[in-house]
């Protein structure tokens, strides 16, 4: 029996002012008893597909504009839900640590296993406050995550490379992550150009190849420095061990199909695949949950998921997935991905050749020896939302 | 139909799932070896929860036409072993290719292959044994591999699962025959295999594999050039010296493999 993951949005406010955000926000929040059946009918749906646990990964919005006390009331809530039921819950959070005090210590200690996933970017172009710019972003949340590490917090960075961090270059994005800010865990993502359009959504993709020979540069990077050190570097360090061992525990743009692995819940109960979908494409959504009886019947009934679930398959006939060597890591990469590029569900992730570009680079550094197996004792990392979801 | 059949332990197949699922809600799950999943372009969400760990086997009939459907199973992979049987005709290395790199194990479904197949045969061969990203064994070359690094007696037929002495096939009239290697070429019926009959001309042939192979590729036509197939079975033999070569010089600590 495996586990079902669910993206739970309990508010899309945001205490930040992000330019290259694509969600589209609002103040709505969701109420703890709208939370008591959303989770009756999450479990519901567990039993149909027999799953023994859940996987909650908490984003917003801004997941600390919520008071602990909300976390409290929705952890008891939940908890005693699973275990009436006999399931398991794990709870991960994602948050900009703008609003993080010592007041959060107790919940995220007790709920969230004292671990936190956040983000930053180097250098940070997009990141601001509502009322500041990104250097005031840059003071607070570095003082936020020295509080927290201070507290005990395992907290692991999400990164966004821009056409900046392409022009630095590998070694002084790694520098600032693993030197400056003492990092040992921390993971790059790709940007897309979702949500509604701004001045920052047209440099949106990067550019393929600069981008492709930045994620090259930095595994090597990773490899050279980090690897002795027990740093943890996402997605290195997880193509290294399928390099190494055969094991796919890769980020959710890898999968065979996103669509069989998670659901994303917003604060109003509108369900579609991750929180671009829910927040900026109601098109896409797969229903709401308030409303409807059954999520199983949902999900079965839903054009907008048929579409997503029929999409590997599709790409296998119409691009050239089924000729690359790195099929089995891919599959044609992320659907929000093609879709906010290409207008076209149905294309392949835009960063294609970036990927390739960076899986051949560490097949070939397992190959000369220069990977070995990774000391497992390098820490078992913090679980960020990223995992499963493109933030 | 399952209850006229003894004792015996069965493999079920058939084009829709909800009749499989219904089988493994039946009681009979003790006598079942696997379910076959014969319509590739059903649903398979009443399988996915019944039965779990009761191994599926998704039967694929035209491997380039079918391939894309692969997609739609792997949800099997949660309370199930999967492999896919991919037929050897035209094009079907992409299909074994996308079978694996949905982490389906998967069974080649091979008569008796002319010049081009035995090429791709080749290709599929030499990605199993050396690319990185296939990870699943790939019938019926994994159990030849093992059976020459263990140096072990095992045959095709069994590897197969086409022993008519292990397997009999129930056509779909309710006929139990011993498969469709044992044919007869006008194809009104069967013959009965009689052991050892193809073997006695291998060995007449002197044939270097015919402790694995036991007269598997002379059937059902006994004219059938055995060379491309020989190749195969040579270049397993090859790696698996390879390897116990590699292994062995690991195990005394020799420099070169260290």
């Amino acid at each position: 029996m495996g586990s079902f993951s669910l993206i739970l949005l309990p508010t899309l406010r945001c205490n930040a002012d992000c330019d290259y955000c694509f969600e589209r926000k609002s103040e709505h929040c969701l109420e703890i008893d709208q939370l008591g059946i959303i989770t009756g009918k999450v479990m519901d749906h567990m039993e149909s597909i027999q799953r023994d646990s859940l996987c909650i990964y908490w984003q917003g919005g801004e997941v600390l504009t919520l008071p602990p006390d909300w976390y409290r009331r929705a952890y008891d809530l939940i908890g005693d839900m699973a275990e009436a039921r006999g399931k398991r819950v794990f709870h991960y959070l994602q948050s900009n640590l703008l609003g993080y005090d010592a007041k959060w210590n107790g919940i995220i200690s007790e709920m969230f296993g004292n671990s936190a996933g956040s983000s930053m970017d180097f250098p940070n172009l997009h990141r601001r406050l509502k009322a500041g710019g990104t250097v005031e972003y840059n003071l607070i949340w570095t003082r936020k995550l020295r509080e927290a590490r201070d507290a005990g917090i395992k907290v692991g960075i999400i990164a966004i490379p821009n056409s900046k961090t392409l022009e630095l270059g590998a070694e002084r994005f790694y520098s600032y992550f693993a030197d400056e800010l003492g990092l040992s865990d921390f993971q790059v993502n790709t940007p897309f150009p979702g949500g509604a359009g701004g001045e920052v959504k047209p440099g949106f993709p990067l550019d393929e190849a600069g981008l492709g020979r930045f994620l090259s540069e930095l595994a090597e990077i990773w490899t050279r420095r980090g690897l002795e050190a027990g740093v943890r570097l996402g997605p290195f360090h997880s193509l290294s061990e399928y390099f190494l061992n055969g094991t796919k525990e890769l980020n959710c743009i890898w999968r065979d199909n996103c669509a069989n692995e998670f659901v994303c819940v917003g604060p109003r109960g509108h369900v579609a695949q991750c929180d671009c979908w829910v927040t900026s494409y109601p098109d896409h959504r797969f229903g709401n949950i308030l409303d409807e009886g059954s999520l199983t019947e949902m999900l079965r009934k839903s054009g907008a998921r048929r579409d997503l679930k029929s999409r590997p398959g599709i790409l296998i006939e119409r691009e050239d997935c089924l000729e690359c060597e790195y099929l089995s890591l891919c599959h044609g990469g992320c659907p929000v991905r093609a879709f906010t590029v290409y207008g076209d569900l149905m294309r392949k992730d835009p960063y294609c050749g970036a990927y390739r570009r960076l899986f051949q680079t560490m097949e070939n550094l397992v190959d000369s020896g220069h990977l070995e197996f990774p000391a497992r004792g390098a820490g078992g990392g913090t679980q960020t939302a990223a995992a499963v979801a493109p933030k | 139909m399952a209850s006229g059949h003894g004792d015996s332990n069965l493999i079920i197949r058939s084009r829709d799932p909800s009749e499989l699922a219904e089988c493994l809600c039946s009681g009979n799950l003790q006598r079942i070896c696997h379910v076959q999943v014969t319509g590739l372009d059903s649903e398979p969400d009443p399988l996915v929860e019944k039965g779990p760990g009761v191994p599926v086997d998704l039967v694929v009939g035209n491997p380039l036409e079918e391939l894309p459907l692969l997609y739609r199973w792997t949800p099997l992979l949660t309370n199930h072993p999967v492999r896919a049987t991919i037929p050897v005709a035209a094009g079907f290395s992409k299909a074994v290719k996308l079978a694996v790199a949905l982490n389906f194990a998967v069974k080649l479904d091979v008569l008796q292959p002319g010049p081009p197949l035995v090429e791709e045969l080749h290709r599929v061969l030499h990605a199993y044994l050396h690319q990185t990203a296939v990870t699943q064994p790939v019938e019926y070359f994994h159990s030849l591999l093992l059976a020459f690094y263990r140096r072990e007696r095992l045959t095709l037929w069994t590897v197969q699962e086409e022993d008519p002495g292990l397997y009999r096939h129930v056509t779909d009239d309710g006929l139990v025959t011993p498969g469709r290697r044992f044919k007869v070429p006008d194809g009104s019926g069967y013959f009965v295999p009689e052991p050892g009959f193809v073997i006695r001309e291998c060995e007449s042939a002197r044939c270097e594999h015919i402790e694995h192979c036991a007269g598997y590729f002379r059937l059902p036509a006994r004219e059938y050039d055995c060379e491309g197939v020989k190749s195969l079975f040579r270049v397993l033999k090859g790696a698996a010296e390879d390897l116990r070569s590699d292994l062995d010089s690991y195990d005394s600590g020799s420099p070169k493999a260290r």
